[in-house]
């Protein structure tokens, strides 16, 4: 039950140096300046976001803190604790609460957890790895953060969605959205509107795709061969950059790149409903697709020069 | 816990009755809880008798009538042959179980008065029989039957406990015990009549006895444990002087000897009644002073290994356990000068020991998350030191629980990693721990959605720089 370590040093014999201060001690650092950031809360005032400070707690006699041992030695007092079935609280494990606002859910494992989230809320843009809490959201942040039209049709009109379902109201800016939900809608202040995208370091990602070894190279290849049928031969501006730059692990590239709708079934998939899958994926997200299904390829193995790849079409 | 085997032997022969025993066990652990919210939690003892167990078999054990009961008495109070006397004051004593008949027996006239001639008379057997009864009255649960009403036999009872028979002794003190929590009017009543001097004395003359020795404890810790107390008993000791008097050197030895006891395996029940009170002197005793001051008394590495293994041990018979024994550890390691045993902490590989413990509730993630803050603010090397322990994918973890105190915590924690070294925005990146705080970014907790936007904001690797500039 007991690390063996843990149990040599509480049975070591007296010849053995045992003494905290001949212990070599690690050197002290500042806290980091990153970390003294504040922001301003609803009354106006300047606040730090993090606030954990080191401190001994020193507990009353009475605090709660010592309601379960006071109870316990009271019952032995009392002639009462030796009860064959004494049933006594054990150690429960942490429930497990999906954070999504207004989603709730509890689940009592991780794994529980993990499919729910998988299955509901992983809505990933795949030009930007933005992760979008709905499909709703995601087809939303596309439209806005990913398509040239779309900016160029805001300009003459109101093209801003209202993000609350159901609403259907349209702005011409994103800060009249914004209050909008705010007035209306009564949401924070701070809620996630318009998240900017992310573009990644071209460079580094390849570096640390290589990193790797062979299989993220080979994978890599497939992603910019130019005959390959999946290719994209005049690909949207934005996506085209974005192709030959994603990933660190098949795995990740898996969850991270396609939408949920298409993707949560992994390797079915691709063994079943692969042609079914292509039609169903947005134009905005073809580009991408080659980097998208070498990846599904490689995690289920089914790797090879004539794969489903080249032949789906 | 002497006592333990007996009333084990006694429960586990109800048979049918265990299930009564378990509702009647629950009812009274609920009434306990309510009266020490009210700050009313008090207990007396009952000692058993050795012939108690002999009774339960014959079935001789049947409440007596009320006129039985002062028949005996008057026995009692009129026998001349001492031999006769002592068989009626056991008969009275064994009736006296059952608490109807205490009603009986104080309404019978100067019925203390004679009791308290016997408990002095020459007759031993007599004194010890006499005090068994007033052991009874001691433990009565009728408000007629109190402290004020025994008074009479309190100077004698104080006498014996620098008598020479352990038995009489231990009874005498119990019968003590249980009247002071009655009144503060009994407790000055027992001062002046020099109850702390006998105790002392009674301690020295018996300390080889343990029963006795616990018996002791149990009267002064009943003495001292009123609120109003502590003015007049103890002359405002602060704790500077106990530790002077070397006591946090004695607790601390006392419980790395348990942590080798636990190590082996060999743990007996009721030890936890005796880690529980010193983890609790421990733990407040670190604050009676700078740390460094402290540091001689806290020399041994062992304590640390036996912090990190009573948690292991009691997790799950006794969780509050193991959350007091973290919480000694947050003020070991929560000190200006605690790096020390920070650095301890890894040089002995405790640290992995901690981190298995983040699943559970109870206070106990909460508090084993505060060690880890205290140690990773020790600066970038702790924090190197935490990610090498397993830290990171821990936290991918608690960061995903359902209580948001946790998850808040778990965010203060990673934010100090994640600052003190790119390496390790790096490290949580690669154990997928990016979609989470994507995740709780979406909370409807405004403490959690900061923290992790600022994480995600400033502190991740290169590779997924924020461009807030860029327009589609």
């Amino acid at each position: 039950m007991l690390p063996p370590e843990l149990i040599q040093l509480l049975t070591a014999s007296d010849l053995v140096d045992l003494r905290i201060d001949a212990i070599p001690k690690l050197q002290v650092g500042f806290r980091p300046g990153s970390l003294f950031s504040s922001f301003t809360s609803q009354d106006g005032e300047a606040k730090l976001t993090f606030t954990y400070i080191p401190h001994q707690i020193l507990l009353n006699k009475d605090h709660e803190f010592f309601e379960d041992g006071d109870i316990h030695r009271h019952l032995y007092l009392q002639n009462l604790s030796t009860c064959p079935a004494y049933d006594s609280p054990t150690a429960r494990q942490c429930g497990f609460r999906c954070h999504i606002s207004g989603c709730s859910q509890v689940f009592s494992t991780v794994e529980d957890y993990e499919h729910h989230y998988n299955t509901l809320h992983r809505h990933v843009c795949s030009s930007c790895q933005r992760s979008l809490p709905s499909a709703r959201l995601l087809d939303i942040h596309i439209q806005e953060w990913h398509d040239s039209l779309f900016s160029i049709l805001a300009e003459r009109q109101d093209m801003y969605q209202c993000l609350v379902e159901g609403c259907g109201l349209k702005y011409r800016t994103r800060e009249q959205r914004k209050d909008h939900m705010i007035k209306i809608h009564k949401y924070p202040s701070d809620f996630m509107f318009d998240k900017a995208k992310r573009i990644k370091n071209i460079k580094i990602a390849k570096k640390n795709m290589l990193q790797k070894g062979t299989s993220m190279e080979v994978s890599m290849s497939i992603m910019i061969l130019p005959q390959s049928p999946l290719s994209p031969s005049s690909p949207p501006q934005t996506n085209r950059d974005h192709s030959t730059t994603e990933r660190d692990t098949p795995t990740g590239f898996l969850g991270r790149c396609v939408s949920a709708r298409v993707l949560s079934k992994g390797s079915e998939v691709v063994a079943g409903g692969f042609r079914e899958s292509l039609k169903v994926m947005s134009l905005r997200q073809d580009a991408t697709l080659a980097s998208v299904w070498s990846g599904v390829c490689f995690k289920n193995n089914i790797f090879d020069n004539k794969s489903c790849l080249f032949n789906s079409r | 816990m002497w006592r333990l085997n007996a009333v084990r032997h006694k429960a586990g022969r109800q048979g049918s009755d265990l299930e009564e025993f378990k509702f009647k066990r629950r009812a009274h652990e609920k009434e306990l809880r309510r009266a020490r919210k009210d700050s009313q939690l008090v207990s007396k003892r009952l000692l058993l008798n050795d012939d108690d167990d002999d009774e339960e078999e014959d079935g001789t054990m049947d409440t007596l009538a009320s006129d039985q009961v002062v028949e005996l008495f008057k026995m009692v109070r009129h026998g001349r042959d001492l031999v006769k006397k002592e068989a009626d004051l056991r008969a009275l004593r064994k009736a006296l179980r059952s608490p109807s008949a205490h009603l009986i027996l104080i309404k019978q006239p100067n019925s203390i008065a004679i009791l308290v001639t016997n408990l002095c008379g020459p007759n031993p057997q007599c004194r010890l029989e006499a005090a068994r009864c007033l052991h009874e009255l001691s433990h009565s649960p009728h408000s007629e039957v109190d402290s004020l009403r025994l008074r009479q036999a309190t100077p004698y009872l104080i006498t014996f406990l620098s008598g020479q028979s352990p038995k009489f002794t231990e009874l005498c003190l119990y019968t003590l015990g249980n009247m002071c929590p009655d009144s503060e009017n009994v407790r000055d009543m027992l001062l002046a009549q020099g109850i702390i001097p006998a105790l002392n004395n009674c301690i020295q003359i018996h300390r080889t006895n343990l029963a006795v020795v616990e018996a002791v404890g149990f009267t002064l810790s009943q003495l001292i444990s009123a609120n109003y107390v502590t003015g007049r008993i103890i002359p405002n000791v602060d704790n500077g002087a106990l530790v002077a008097q070397g006591t946090l050197l004695r607790c601390t030895s006392l419980l790395v000897t348990l942590g080798g006891v636990v190590a082996k395996g060999s743990i007996e029940e009721g030890m936890e009644l005796l880690i529980w009170p010193l983890l609790r002197c421990v733990g407040n005793l670190l604050l009676s002073g700078p740390l460094g001051a402290l540091q001689p008394q806290l020399n041994d590495s062992r304590l640390l290994a036996a912090l990190c293994a009573f948690p292991q041990a009691f997790l799950q018979t006794h969780p509050a356990l193991a959350r007091e024994s973290v919480w000694v550890l947050n003020n070991l390691t929560a000190a200006a000068d605690s790096s020390m045993f920070c650095s301890a902490l890894f040089y002995l590989n405790l640290v992995p020991a901690l981190i298995q413990l983040l699943p559970f509730s109870h206070g106990i993630n909460i508090m084993v998350l505060r060690v880890l803050g205290n140690i990773a603010h020790q600066g970038r090397e702790y924090c190197l030191h935490l990610a090498q322990a397993g830290l990171l994918p821990a936290l991918c973890a608690t960061l995903k629980m359902a209580d948001p105190e946790v998850v808040t915590f778990s965010l203060e924690v990673l934010g100090q990693l994640m600052a003190s070294d790119p390496q390790l925005a790096e490290e949580f990146v690669r154990q997928s721990g990016l979609p989470v705080l994507e995740a709780i970014q979406y909370s409807n907790q405004e403490t959690i959605r900061l923290r992790a936007t600022h994480l995600l904001e400033h502190h991740l690797p290169a590779h997924c720089t924020v461009d807030t500039s860029a327009s589609p």
